[in-house]
């Protein structure tokens, strides 16, 4: 038994069962050699030429591009991609008709050439002995070679196979009617494509070549051997086979079967056999690309048919339109008569003649009606057999088409439908002029719907369930919660108890401290819940080495008609420090209630929140927003009285060569007092929030950003007097500055400074945002005074070599002004007096500082203060809710920069009393302050610190977070007064490389 | 005599032999669960729309198995899901209930969407990303076309938009597309 290299070597060649001898009309066009045509006006590049996805575009409308310059980049494994044929103008890009059986469209790329035919730069090469074969794939891949033989399957795709490759085979059979463009091409580029073979023997290194042409193409056969013979190629290990003329010799399976007996099994490649092949002009094209550099934006097209004028083959660019085409080579064709892109065997008639040339397009064929009479009704089937005769997969072709025809298409796939290769051989021979490859295309893309379908089923299947496993895991945590809710609550209810509760948390060096101070009518569950929030408060401790948190709990027993009076102060304070030389920060939470109520209980709540965040940036930036908002009162229903303001300065700044400066933020977030609330039905509510958020970002500059964030938004919540509904009046006002400052040679200033205030002027861009509701009265309905005001300042600049200063202002306050970086939110709620229900007052202060300072010599501060003040409130019935938050954010980043940059956040939303007699009053004051910096390395050196204070009414310097929540006293005579503050303070730093300095930050207490 | 006492002997013991294996086959080889309803279940087409009157794909496959259910209620699935249902429980095939709609995929306006998270809600599949008050979008491949997100929306942000034939999906169905003569 000879190996089969040694059959190789003895020259033995097989054959395949089946084949057709269609008449091959070769000579209309292989007479006269490959001729070039001039440049078309205008190109329609598809993005996707090949078998796979297409790549991402790299041009846009207007853009001038050269010849060779890539348009799309390929994404994925099997995407290639596409260039541009010639130099020109990218014109539209959009959906056209492409060259497909459908008609349907694709992404195209229009180029409107110039004539001019500009190569970009090349790098041509002589020799590539010195290129590994990564290099040469990527050469391939990013030259956007697909298969030229027809499916224009990914020729890297192919290269990169893993397998051994024994046998190379190329295909120059062209074994298809009427196409003679691989003919002309091997006739007079012999030498080129066994360049390129030679490349592929460079990759592959198989062990035998052989390089296969049917014996209608003397002169290839000749051409190729005398290449072979001049080249420096091994002629035992390189070989051009002579095959019979026989259709379809060309098809990937059936020449493997004839060079080597071998049939590629289902499912399988050639690869997995040990065997690759490849089309001439795909090896025309890789050494064109790899010698030349030169991408595939050409290949040669045959236009034939008795209709063409001027009949042969031409070097086509690709995205050519085909209209464009017919015209340069005098081809007309006739009415009724289609024109066929391919052969007359597999190739389709064309719906769009507007469509452009692609990678796949080897021939156009108008035929004459002679050539081409039209299509008789299919007739019968008689099952005379002929089709299984010359089908070259041994299928059988009538059996799959009555299972085709009859929508049975599992069946049909039972036969192996899928093997079959649509050559059309059996349609061919069939004496009933049944269409046979079209049942057969149709029972295909049925299967692979189905397929898809089934696909996608089971993919949903895995979602639902998966969604369904989900949302049962959530309904059994809220149920444990309720259940969890409800064995506390009963508790609670029935204790009425006095209580003072502060708690205070401060993540250090792993250091809580609690002190609870019991009360004297605290029950079991009031000391359980006690014990819980101890636990509660001891936590893991963040880098830091600063910090120290203070609790302090008191609880006084408040005096009550029927229950007991509950008054809880919570107070927490959180520091977080990272990386900060030393950061101190300190939180005192001091809540002393005492609330005395008929009904229910009255809470006054104040809430801070400063947050101070300092990052790596460049450039400075600085946006201050204020908003007030007054409170309404309402005798029933509830009043509300909101104030949102929102500051955001975002300011970034490219990099300069000398120093940038560093950017220092504060925000103080102060939360004031709750005092006690009266209502006598309903709670009264009055909610004030403000938010200021200041985003600093500084690049390397000379000159000295300054940095300033000034949201002071101020909540006063006027008393609105209501006997049936709320009042509600709302006032929202948003500031954002952004600032973006690039690239200028001498020096570009940026400022930009968004000022909401009541009775103040400022210059460069403001944005003033004053919203007052007053008061309202009414008797039946509600009331609703809304404001919004929205302030965005944006800037940019370009570089700038000397210095840039940008700085954004954005100032929010009653009637005030504050210098740099100020965040200040004063939420104050009246207190209201309730007979009935219980009067909560509640105060939150939550202060956060982050810093994070990258190597920089100075040092930003931020600082937060929120002081939210939550006035008492009278009701007779419900709980009047006096809630202040502030909520102060101050983030910092400075880059490479000199100079310190302060940034201040003061939000002071102010809440006035309301009266109302039956529903609750509530008063809220939220103050947002946050303010971010960011900055970037630099040689000298940058310092960051933040500073975040919170206090009832003080400001202090870096690294402040002291909330103090007071809550006075409420009187009911029937159920618990509860007056609750609780105040957040979180600080947290993060330095980042600090070459030459640390960040030092100061902190009081009060 | 002793033939016939043989031949007893024989067959009876043949039928307590065979008796023997069968009885060991079946506790052997026991099917658990009902494997009718894995194979209607996944006949069906996975929308989980509810247009069955079910909420959702198993609980019909379910009601179908029990007999409770006639097999034509799909209308995602169409008249092939209803033959091939038809098909594996041996009944004959019933003419659809509903009118089979062209696959469809959701859309949403993004400019008109105000970020409620309700349409997020609602799909069964888990096939909308966004959150509140950000935009929503829908993830067309892993859209069902149930219709069921449609309704919550309050802006009425969401279409349904026939899934779009490109040359990936086409079916060569040439009469279905006006090939203009040239």
């Amino acid at each position: 038994m000879q190996t089969l290299l040694e059959q190789l070597d003895q020259g033995q060649i097989w054959t395949f069962p089946g084949g057709i001898h269609p008449p091959e009309r070769k000579d209309l066009s292989n007479t006269r050699p490959i001729a070039r045509l001039p440049l078309p006006p205008r190109l329609l590049v598809p993005v996707r030429q090949h078998i796979g996805a297409a790549g991402n575009l790299l041009v846009a409308r207007g853009d001038t591009v050269l010849k060779g310059q890539a348009l799309t980049q390929a994404s994925g494994a099997m995407a290639v991609p596409v260039h541009a044929p010639t130099s020109g103008i990218i014109g539209e890009i959009s959906h056209q008709p492409i060259a497909h059986p459908s008609g349907l469209s694709e992404l195209c790329i229009e180029i409107l050439t110039d004539g001019e035919d500009h190569w970009r730069p090349r790098n041509a090469r002589t020799s590539i002995q010195a290129l590994g074969k990564e290099e040469l794939h990527e050469l391939i891949r990013n030259a956007g070679i697909a298969g030229l033989g027809g499916a224009t399957f990914p020729s890297a795709v192919k290269l990169s196979t893993q397998a051994n490759i024994d046998v190379l085979l190329i295909n120059g059979a062209e074994c298809e009617p009427y196409i003679s463009s691989d003919d002309r091409l091997m006739r007079e580029h012999a030498d080129e494509i066994l360049q390129g073979i030679d490349i592929l023997i460079h990759m592959l290194a198989p062990k035998r070549v052989l390089i296969a042409i049917e014996n209608n193409k003397p002169e290839a056969i000749s051409a190729f051997e005398r290449a072979l013979a001049q080249s420096h190629l091994d002629p035992k290990r390189i070989a051009v086979r002579e095959i019979p003329t026989k259709y379809p010799s060309g098809s990937e399976k059936q020449l493997i079967q004839i060079l080597t007996g071998k049939e590629v099994p289902r499912g399988k490649l050639p690869a997995d056999l040990g065997l690759l092949m490849h089309n001439v002009g795909t090896c025309y094209a890789i050494k064109r690309a790899v010698f030349d550099d030169e991408p595939l934006i050409e290949r040669v097209i045959t236009v034939t048919g008795e209709q063409a004028g001027n009949a042969g083959n031409y070097w086509i660019r690709l995205g050519t339109p085909i209209r464009w085409l017919l015209e340069q080579t005098a081809t007309l064709a006739l009415k009724g008569q289609p024109l066929i892109m391919g052969g007359p065997m597999m190739g389709f008639a064309l719906p769009n003649i507007d469509a452009p040339v692609v990678k796949a397009t080897n021939c156009l064929l108008a035929p004459s009606l002679s050539e081409l009479p039209a299509q008789p009704a299919p007739r019968n089937c008689i099952r005379c057999g002929e089709c299984a005769q010359v089908c070259p997969q041994q299928l059988l072709p009538q059996q799959l088409y009555w299972h085709s025809q009859a929508g049975e298409h599992d069946k049909a796939q039972e036969l192996n439908l899928f093997d079959c290769i649509e050559c059309g051989a059996c349609a061919f021979v069939c004496p009933s002029d049944i269409p046979l490859v079209e049942h057969y295309r149709i029972a295909k893309s049925e299967l692979k719907q189905q397929a898809a379908a089934a696909a996608k089923a089971e993919q949903a299947k895995i979602r639902f369930d998966a969604r369904q496993a989900r949302l049962e895991k959530e309904k059994q945590e809220r149920e444990s919660r309720h259940k969890r809710a409800s064995a506390l609550k009963p508790a609670a209810q029935s204790a009425g108890v006095a209580a003072a509760i502060a708690k205070l948390k401060a993540q250090k060096e792993g250091a809580p401290a609690l002190k609870p101070a019991p009360s004297d009518n605290v029950d079991m569950a009031e000391l359980r819940r006690q014990r819980k929030a101890q636990a509660r408060a001891a936590k893991a401790a963040e880098q830091g080495n600063l910090a120290t948190p203070a609790s302090s709990d008191t609880a006084k027993p408040a005096d009550g008609g029927r229950k007991d009076a509950v008054a809880a102060a919570i107070a927490r304070a959180k520091a977080k420090q990272a990386q900060t030389p030393e950061p101190i920060e300190q939180a005192s939470a001091a809540p002393s209630s005492a609330d005395s109520d008929p009904r229910k209980a009255a809470i006054a709540a104040a809430v801070a929140r400063a947050k101070a965040k300092q990052g790596q940036g460049t450039g400075v930036d600085a946006a201050s927003t204020a908003a007030k908002q007054p409170a309404p009162a309402d005798p029933r229903k509830a009043a509300i009285a909101a104030a949102v303001a929102r500051a955001k300065a975002k300011q970034a700044a490219d990099r300069t060569e000398p120093n940038a400066q560093v950017n220092a933020r504060q925000s103080e977030a102060q939360t004031a007092s709750t005092p006690p609330i009266q209502d006598k039905r309903k709670a009264a509510v009055a909610a004030a929030i403000a938010k200021a958020k200041a985003k600093q970002t500084a690049e390397v500059s000379d000159n000295q950003p300054i940095t300033h964030a000034e949201p002071k938004p101020a909540a006063a919540a006027a008393p609105e007097q209501d006997k049936r509904k709320a009042a509600v009046a709302a006032a929202i006002a948003k500031a954002k500055a952004k600032q973006a400052a690039a690239r200028s040679e001498t020096a570009a200033t940026d400022a930009a400074e968004t000022k909401a205030k009541v009775s103040d002027n400022q210059p460069i861009t403001h944005a003033e945002p004053e919203p007052a509701v007053a008061p309202e009265q009414d008797k039946r309905k509600a009331a609703v005074a809304a404001a919004i005001a929205k302030a965005k300042a944006k800037q940019a600049a370009a570089r700038s070599e000397t210095g840039a200063n940008g700085a954004a202002e954005a100032q929010a306050k009653v009637s005030d002004n504050q210098p740099a970086s100020h965040a200040e939110a004063e939420p104050a709620a009246a207190p209201e007096q309730d007979k009935r229900k219980a009067a909560v007052a509640a105060a939150i202060a939550k202060a956060k500082a982050k810093q994070a300072a990258a190597a920089n010599d100075h040092q930003p501060a931020a600082q937060a203060e929120a002081e939210p003040a939550v006035a008492p409130e009278q009701d007779k019935r419900k709980a009047a809710v006096a809630a202040a938050i502030a909520k102060a954010k101050a983030k910092q980043a400075a880059a490479a920069s000199d100079r310190r940059p302060p940034s201040h956040a003061e939000p002071e939303p102010a809440a006035t009393p309301e009266q109302d007699k039956r529903k609750a009053a509530v008063s809220a004051a939220i103050a947002k302050a946050k303010a971010k910096q960011a900055a970037a390395r630099s040689e000298t050196g940058a310092n960051d610190a933040a500073e975040t204070q919170a206090k009832v009414s003080d400001r202090q310097p870096a690294s402040h977070a002291e909330p103090e929540p007071a809550i006075a006293p409420e009187q009911d005579k029937r159920k618990a007064a509860v007056a609750a503050a609780i105040a957040k303070a979180k600080a947290k730093q993060a330095a980042a490389r600090a070459a030459k300095d640390s960040a030092q930050s100061d902190e009081e207490n009060q | 005599m002793s033939s016939l006492v043989i031949a007893v002997s024989v067959v009876a013991s043949l039928a307590l032999l065979f008796g023997v294996l069968l009885g060991y086959a079946a506790i052997r080889f026991k099917v658990e669960g009902d494997p009718i309803v894995e194979q209607i279940e996944q006949t069906l087409p996975q929308t989980q729309c509810g247009q069955c009157g079910y909420p959702g794909c198993r609980p019909y496959a379910e009601a179908i198995a029990a007999g409770e259910a006639p097999i034509n209620r799909c209308p995602p699935g169409g008249e092939a899901t209803v033959n091939k249902l038809a098909d594996l429980l041996g009944v004959e095939p019933e003419p659809l209930d509903a009118v089979q709609a062209v696959p469809t995929v959701a859309f949403i306006i993004e400019q008109d969407c105000i970020g409620c998270t309700k349409c997020i809600q609602a799909c069964p599949v888990d096939a909308i990303v966004g959150t509140g008050k950000q935009m929503h979008t829908v993830i067309a491949d892993q859209c069902t076309g149930c219709d069921l997100c449609v309704e919550p929306c309050p802006v009425d942000c969401i279409e349904m938009r026939p899934i779009e034939m490109t040359t990936q999906n086409w079916n060569w169905d040439l009469n279905r597309i006006p090939v203009k003569q040239i």
